[in-house]
């Protein structure tokens, strides 16, 4: 509504300035022409009058959506290409991203879990790369290594649990009491083990692995309490673990000690080279991993002379010290970093031909871009334009990359947890958009900017060069020629272009009347402007007629070949 | 492009205040004002139209006019803008900023006061 009252209030001032030289004594025709030019492109006076409404840019911005949406349904074939290219780079890249960072960057859901460790004694020799600890071996290094808090024990078992539903092979866990204080785990419900758990004298307990709890007993807690069938035994279910990364290797339930027989004999107390404990040690506070990883190599050294017999000097008995963060990870470690690195290269590769296309696609284009300059559109509108057509592809290529991405977790997670205990912590990368997002966004926006600034650079040149080179092509090449010559034919200052926007699908029947003479009209009136004129000028009155004009005929100027170019679709 | 910003910025101003100058003596419609700023200036000031209708609807915005549609003497139908009190007020501050000005140039350049633009 208001679009059409601007349009009637320009139209009636072209009218009172036609009349009232008429009133003058000119002719109609002479009239009409005077006033046209005296009052400059219709089109474009509507267009800056417009900008002053304010939340025009709104306006504006889904006009251009909505002319990018409709320019890319029309080249079916590059949009298609261009999208599935950057869902591709984008969908791997996010997919790939996500499961790096579950598995290797996210920090561990333990508390203070950059300060776990975990020892690893090794050996020369098969099978020894990991042979963990004995029960003397472990008590030697609590009381030797001050740095640590806790030195937590786990050996891992199979065990037959008795259900409803009949017998169920299940791993289970057996810890120490201190195993889930010194791994910083806390329960979901119920309790965890404490040191009071220990010993022959203790109660079976059972603490749920938080999946099996889920799988198992459909995340009931009533559970709590109840006494279920392990090995025939009967055991107490004390508590739920939260969902953590299972180590050294994945368990359905943790159990104390007096679980298991065989832990409490004499062979596994005593010898010291019944190796079948796994250790992961807190370290203080107040103290390092260098340090405490000194004071592990002294206590070493110092039982490797004590106990020669248990260390034989041919097989080089050593032991390390490594943050549990990156133990978790290290199967996967290096896949992973393959993976990502592909995914990178799939990502530049894809970047490549969108640029090539979107380049190739701009060459096409030019005649197009150099109509709309003609017909008095900025540059920065221009720009404008193809940055919201890049936008719009970018933004659909990253909305199908998501896609792609959410599938691709799914099976990399299937595929990580063969590697890494932390797979079932992985989520497409979004828990912390902080992080993420900034990376879509500069990944989407940076090359969307990028390619319409390009090809806003483009669209100076076309009009020199290439335009030039092909002058029997139709003003419209690029648009399919009714559109194109019409707007040819708009570009003179045709009177009835008073519909708003170049974008606009209204036809006028005499714009072709116009257009035969409009090619020589224009071209005189395009060399008077280029001398440049003042806008509310001083000029004496001879020079008024170019000098409203003419700061906009710098930029019509801008482009001599346009009027070459609309020229011979006048022939 | 800078050349062309630097130019309307400078200009603005000035517009803004010639056309509320005009719209004193009464309301008035686009091609009007025009006219009217183009007679009383001697034919040395004319306004463009792709400046005078971004600065006729930048001041309704600015709420310092206001326009209707109305019918002009010969029974056309056009819109009229008309001076708001917001305007009449702007109006006098800068009137009196633009005096300060001119006599301020004028006293520069030392010739004696020059009759100000209206």
């Amino acid at each position: 509504v208001r679009d059409e009252e601007l349009n009637e209030e320009l139209r009636t001032h072209l009218e009172m300035d036609v009349k009232q030289r008429m009133a003058r004594g000119e002719s109609r025709a002479n009239a009409e022409a005077a006033a046209r030019r005296e009052f400059g492109n219709l089109t474009h006076v509507a267009e800056v009058t417009r900008e002053m409404w304010g939340g025009q840019w709104l306006e504006q911005l889904r006009r251009d959506v909505r002319y990018a949406l409709r320019s890319l349904t029309h080249s079916p074939m590059f949009t298609t290409v261009v999208v599935i290219a950057l869902a591709l780079g984008i969908g791997a890249n996010t997919a790939i991203f996500s499961v790096v960072r579950g598995v290797l960057l996210k920090p561990l859901p333990h508390r203070d879990g950059d300060r776990l460790v975990y020892l690893r004694q090794s050996a020369n020799g098969p099978g020894q790369s990991d042979m963990t600890f004995s029960v003397p071996e472990v008590r030697d290094l609590r009381a030797g290594v001050p740095s640590f808090a806790g030195i937590a024990e786990f050996s891992a078992m199979s065990a037959v649990h008795g259900t409803s539903d009949g017998p169920v092979r299940i791993r289970v866990g057996l810890v120490t009491g201190n195993y889930f204080e010194v791994m910083g785990l806390s329960p979901v419900v119920g309790r965890l083990t404490h040191p009071s758990d220990d010993g022959a004298a203790a109660a079976p307990v059972a603490v749920l692995g938080y999946d099996y709890w889920k799988t198992r007993f459909g995340g009931d807690s009533a559970v709590l309490g109840k006494k279920i069938l392990l090995n025939d035994r009967p055991v107490t279910v004390i508590g739920v673990l939260q969902p953590a990364p299972f180590f050294p290797e994945r368990v359905d339930a943790l159990l104390n000690l007096v679980n298991s027989a065989h832990h409490l004999s004499a062979t596994m107390q005593q010898s010291r080279t019944h190796r079948m404990t796994s250790v992961v040690a807190r370290v203080k506070t107040a103290s390092t991993i260098d340090k405490a990883r000194a004071e592990v190599a002294t206590v070493y050294s110092a039982l490797q002379r004590a106990f020669p017999e248990a260390y034989p000097a041919s097989a080089r008995y050593q032991i390390a010290v490594l943050p549990l963060k990156d133990i978790l990870g290290e199967h996967a470690r290096l896949t992973l970093w393959l993976l990502m690195a592909s995914a990178a290269f799939v990502l530049i590769v894809s970047a490549a031909n969108v640029t090539n296309l979107t380049l190739m696609r701009g060459i096409r284009r030019e005649h197009e871009l150099v109509v709309r300059t003609a017909l008095g559109a900025a540059r920065s509108r221009l720009r404008r334009l193809l940055l919201v057509e890049n936008l719009v592809l970018a933004t659909l290529g990253g909305a199908l990359g998501i896609v792609i991405a959410i599938a691709g977790v799914r099976l990399l997670t299937v595929f990580a947890a063969r590697y890494s205990p932390r797979a079932n912590e992985i989520r497409l990368a979004r828990p912390r958009p902080d992080v993420v997002f900034p990376r879509f966004a500069a990944e989407r926006g940076e090359r969307g900017i990028a390619r319409a600034g390009r090809a806003a650079t483009r669209e100076r040149k076309p009009a020199t060069a290439a335009a030039s080179a092909r002058p029997g092509r139709s003003a419209g090449g690029g648009l399919g020629g009714a559109a194109g010559r019409r707007r040819a034919a708009d570009a003179h200052d045709d009177p009835s272009l008073d519909n708003g926007h170049w974008s606009d699908d209204g036809g006028h029947a005499h714009h072709a009347r116009h257009h035969a003479d409009g090619g020589k009209r224009g071209d005189a009136r395009f060399r008077r402007c280029r001398g440049g004129g003042r806008e509310v000028g001083s000029d004496s009155h001879g020079a008024r007629g170019p000098s409203g004009r003419c700061a906009r005929g710098r930029r019509i100027v801008a482009s001599p070949a346009a009027t070459r170019l609309l020229q011979p679709g006048a022939a | 492009m800078a050349k062309g910003q630097s130019r309307i910025e400078l200009l603005q101003g000035t517009l803004d205040f010639i056309v509320l100058q005009t719209l004193r003596w009464g309301p008035q419609h686009g091609f009007g004002i025009g006219q009217q700023i183009r007679a009383n200036s001697s034919d040395a000031l004319q306004v463009d139209t792709g400046s005078l209708y971004p600065a006729l609807h930048r001041l309704e915005r600015a709420k310092l006019i206001e326009a209707s549609w109305d019918r002009s003497d010969k029974g056309q139908r056009v819109r009229v803008y008309r001076l708001t009190a917001a305007g009449r007020k702007r109006l006098a501050a800068e009137r009196s900023k633009w005096e300060q000005m001119t006599q301020a140039i004028a006293g520069i350049l030392n010739p004696p006061p020059r009759e100000e633009e209206s």
